[in-house]
């Protein structure tokens, strides 16, 4: 597998995955009254997802703007590009 | 306490600077210097106008209310930025493509470019984010009485004094004027404000900052650090559901999430950052990860101002103002200040960007098509339009403040603000069918769209919005609690039965019921038209077509002079001067006026679209323009038979590789046929030539002896024996001839032996000494003591050797020649023997035929010497029949050298 296709991957498979881990049943495992270094086991889970996929989605997007051309803009090739731009 | 005088002067000076920011960044993109704005960061930013007063000051509230419930809004929207890949870029690439200006635009664009629905589109968006606008105004009202000395606190809409003494009033004329000024400074090429997002992205930093003081305020200053925090917290049994769910919460939790990524692009202002005023799709990269961590800080925020607020302040307060009520409670009035502004930016952002986004719709969807049909702007070239269309929008946001305004002074009295955010944000949703539909399926129709829309537009007024005027005391009351003519099934938080769940939930789950059910049905029993069919391909398949090959198939005339006088009523006389210049120039001419092919029409069609939306653009294009019915129809054929064409070649392509393949071989197989017919023409001439000579001296001799009487004895015995000398030669010959087709036919049965192939070497030389002597040739036996074992017929190797060894000693005329023959260092599994040379080498050209039979019988040289020419091509065979090889392993013009190879024996 190319390393393109994997990222294009992970692309769906990323929010799908936050999708599933964010569902209740998960947080209902983690619904008790624990805590961890004093903060609650539940808020330990919820934002340490939630980092780690801010931090994927990162990995993965500076791999995929790569495929993106610069700008799609209308203008008619040639002319001025401040046209398309506002007066 | 503050004194009124001071917040508003506060408020003043933020909103100054704020105007001065946008009039700066607005200065700078004309000039074309303005890097911040077009940055993916502050692209970024822009986009937390999704966080308003209601994650400012409602987010507090609601999680001191419903515990962890508050983050679904931000967790929604943070799954539908990391699918960016497949939906927000698509929106983007879409709206660069078509121009679209609203989200209005955009289902109507995609749906035929028809007014109707664009009309539709608008009015839910207007209706479904009303009490979003007034929940803005309610929270800037409320924070301004609870921060000022206002005797109203704890803040109620209405003072004693009437309208004219709520604070609420005042808001919405300042924001109404703000805005004016703002958004309608001019008529954009295309729908961007780069000042206003300059402004938004401001704001955001603004309130993000001033929440984060806040946050650090209450868990430094008020506690001792988190532990503490959480520590002080276990106190209060009712903030255990900040930590733990309540049973029963998964329905609200999974319907909440939803919602709040569809309100992501759903949302008109939001559809308004995210799509319209995107600049670069690579922008969007880096906001799949940057907005997500806005709103993970943001949701971090929010927990210890909640949880200190139930600690820390006096049973009763108000959730909502938290953040503004603990600072002043703690005697920090300038801290309070600081979220004062920060409440502020978080509304005023939001109200901006709505009612841009919705001034638009109004202006481009309601408002335009209907003076389109007045006599005064029927005509094409009747005045300046844009002024009208500028007027309109100013008109617009005033209309939608005071909406806005009404709505907060009927209604919002007593709903949390946290609950009439998710009443708007469900009506929104009603657009999430048709535009995923519409972009990713082709058969979705004008009728399914608005079929849909409608179904889910009703429901959503009857199962959320219906209970909130019954709330309010309209006299729908009734209804709510009976139902509809007392049918108790159709009650609209029961409907149908399902009774037990949360409103928002019911809601939710039966608008989109109807909507989804209706837009599939209708479409799949109903026909696109040409122009939906063509605009559907557009959309669906936008990464795979090239739009500018549309635009030239669309076979439509028009005349320049009218397309001119058209644009320039719209755009002002300026920007279609330079617009039809600039074409003019791309085609190549030297005047001011382009050829008026199909592309420029089209061209023209997408660049007033961008000032007053997809379904008036045609309509006014289709006003001047001739012969468009049937050539829709013609690019739909051309689209369809295009992918037709591209599948079938692909089919062809393959097909015809096969064929080459076959026919490649085939013509492989007849050159070998062709060269084994040239190869036996050639060995029948060879072989006759070589039995004539023989035969033509017997026959000659023969006939000498017979014809002659007078020769003596002596000489008749010289004839016999040349005779007898040649018949030798036939015979041996003919033998020859024998013995290798025998051996290529595999009809060979020689016994093999175990032996030395050195003793079988040196049998060859002995034999060959005789020879050698005769002609000053030096053999030289180099074959060493390592026994090299063979299994082989040993005469049969031994005639291979001989073979070399005379060819080696008839060949050489040098002054002293030598050959060698010598054992090589192989590897374990064969033995290889060298015959070396210092003879003059083999020819390029003879090397190639060196193995073939009678390779030596054309060459003149050769002709007097002896033997048949077969030598080698018998040996080579002999060598092939014991699973050896012989090869010429070197030539050059100071020798040659001959390997024989054969598999080393085990015994």
């Amino acid at each position: 597998m190319s390393p393109g296709r994997r990222y294009r991957d992970l692309a769906w498979i990323l929010p799908l995955a936050g999708l599933l881990l964010f569902m209740p049943p998960y947080l209902r495992i983690l619904s008790r009254d624990d805590q961890l270094f004093g903060i609650p086991v539940l808020h330990i889970y919820i934002f340490v997802l939630w980092l780690v996929g801010i931090i994927l989605s990162a990995m993965v997007s500076r791999r995929l703007v790569r495929e993106l051309a610069p700008g799609h803009d209308d203008a008619p090739p040639g002319l001025d590009r401040h046209e398309s731009g506002p007066p | 306490m503050l004194s009124s005088g001071l917040i508003v002067t506060v408020a003043g000076l933020y909103l100054g600077g704020l105007f001065l920011l946008a009039w700066y960044t607005e200065r700078r993109v004309d000039r074309g210097a303005g890097r911040f704005v077009g940055s993916s960061l502050s692209y970024t930013l822009s986009l937390a106008v999704y966080c308003t007063s209601w994650t400012f000051f409602g987010a507090v509230g609601s999680a001191a209310r419903n515990g962890l419930e508050f983050l679904t809004i931000y967790i929604g929207p943070t799954l539908m930025l990391m699918a960016w890949w497949f939906l927000l870029r698509k929106l983007v690439r879409i709206s660069k493509a078509q121009r679209i200006t609203s989200i209005a635009d955009f289902l109507s664009a995609r749906y035929g470019k028809s007014a109707w629905i664009s009309a539709l589109v608008t009015v839910i968006a207007v209706v479904g984010v009303m009490p979003y606008i007034a929940l803005q105004l309610k929270a800037i009202t409320a924070s301004f009485n609870a921060l000022s000395d206002n005797p109203d606190f704890p803040p109620g809409p209405a003072g004693e004094h009437g309208a004219f003494g709520d604070t609420g009033l005042w808001v919405a004329v300042c924001m109404a004027a703000f805005v004016i000024l703002f958004g309608t400074r001019n008529l954009g090429a295309d729908e961007r404000h780069p000042g206003v997002v300059a402004a938004i992205a401001f704001e955001s930093i603004v309130k993000l900052f001033s929440l984060g003081v806040i946050a650090l305020f209450a868990i430094y200053g008020l506690n001792d650090g988190v532990r503490d925090m959480f520590y002080r917290a276990a106190e209060y049994p009712e903030l255990q559901r900040l930590y733990m769910f309540s049973p029963g919460f998964e329905p609200r939790w999974v319907a909440t999430i939803f919602l709040a990524a569809a309100a992501m692009i759903c949302l008109p202002r939001q559809f308004q950052v995210a799509v319209v005023e995107n600049s670069d799709e690579r922008h969007l990269a880096t906001a799949s990860w940057l907005f997500p961590l806005y709103l993970m800080l943001f949701s971090l925020f929010v927990i210890p101002v909640a949880i200190t607020g139930v600690t820390h302040l006096p049973q009763g307060a108000n959730p909502d103002l938290y953040v503004l009520t603990l600072p002043l409670r703690f005697d920090h009035p300038y801290l309070a200040l600081l979220a004062f502004i920060g409440g502020l930016s978080a509304g005023t952002s939001m109200v901006i960007m709505a009612s841009i986004a919705l001034s638009i719709m109004i202006s481009n969807h309601l408002v335009t098509p209907l003076l389109l049909r007045l006599p005064r702007f029927s005509q094409p070239g009747s005045g300046d339009f844009s002024g009208t269309l500028l007027a309109v929008r100013r008109m617009s946001i005033a209309a939608i403040l005071i909406l806005g305004y009404v709505y907060y002074r009927a209604i919002t009295s007593t709903n949390p603000l946290a609950s009439i955010g998710l009443v708007s944000f469900t009506g929104v949703a009603q657009f999430l069918p048709a535009l995923i539909g519409g972009i990713f399926w082709r058969n979705g129709t004008k009728a399914g769209a608005t079929a849909g829309l409608l179904a889910g537009f009703a429901v959503w007024i009857y199962t959320l919005l219906l209970p909130n005027f019954a709330n309010a005391g309209w006299p729908v009351a009734s209804i709510v609690t009976e139902g509809p003519w007392g049918i108790e099934m159709l009650k609209p938080d029961a409907m149908f039965g399902l009774a037990g769940w949360d409103r928002l939930v019911h809601g939710l789950f039966w608008s989109l019921t109807f909507n989804i059910l209706f837009y599939i049905t209708v479409s799949l029993f109903t026909e696109q038209s040409a122009i939906e069919r063509l605009q559907s391909a557009v959309f669906v398949d936008i990464f795979q077509h090239n739009t500018a090959n549309v635009d030239d198939a669309l076979q439509r005339s028009a005349h320049t002079e009218d397309l001119f006088r058209l644009t320039q009523s719209i755009l002002g006389a300026e920007r279609a001067y330079r617009l039809f210049r600039d074409y003019a120039r791309r085609q190549g001419r030297r005047d001011h006026l382009p050829v008026p092919d199909p592309a420029l029409i089209a061209y023209v069609e997408r660049q007033l679209a961008s000032s007053v939306g997809a379904a008036s653009a045609r309509t006014l294009v289709s006003r001047i323009v001739k012969g468009e019915r049937i050539t829709v129809e013609a690019v739909i054929t051309i689209l369809d038979e295009a992918q037709e064409a591209i599948r079938y070649s692909r089919e062809l392509e393959r097909k015809s590789h096969e064929l080459e393949e076959t026919a490649e071989k085939l013509r492989r197989a007849n050159e070998q046929l062709r060269r084994l017919d040239l190869l036996k023409d050639d060995f029948l001439s060879r072989v006759s030539h070589e039995l004539r000579t023989p035969m033509t001296s017997i026959r000659s001799f023969a006939e000498i002896l017979v014809g002659e009487q007078q020769i003596g004895s002596m000489q008749t015995r010289r004839f016999l024996e040349i005779i007898q000398q040649e018949s030798e030669r036939l015979t041996r010959l003919l033998d020859e001839i024998l013995d290798l087709s025998r051996m290529e036919n595999g009809q060979v049965a020689w016994s093999l032996l175990h032996v030395d192939a050195r003793d079988v070497a040196r049998q060859a030389i002995a034999a060959m000494a005789g020879l050698a002597r005769e002609r000053g040739h030096r053999l030289i036996d180099n074959l060493g003591n390592r026994p090299l074992p063979v299994f082989v017929a040993p005469d049969r190797l031994q005639q291979v050797f001989i073979n070399l060894l005379s060819n080696a000693i008839k060949y050489n005329d040098g002054p002293e020649p030598v050959t060698w023959i010598e054992a090589v260092e192989t590897d374990a599994a064969f033995v290889e023997i060298h015959v070396r040379d210092n003879g003059p080498g083999i020819s390029r050209e003879d090397q190639e035929i060196l193995f073939s039979k009678f390779a030596r019988g054309w060459s003149e040289q050769a002709r007097w010497q002896e033997g048949s020419g077969l030598g080698l091509a018998i040996s080579r065979q002999i060598m092939v029949q014991l699973d050896g090889t012989l090869s010429l392993f070197h030539s050059s013009p100071r020798g040659s050298t001959f390997s024989v190879r054969l598999p080393r024996s085990g015994g």
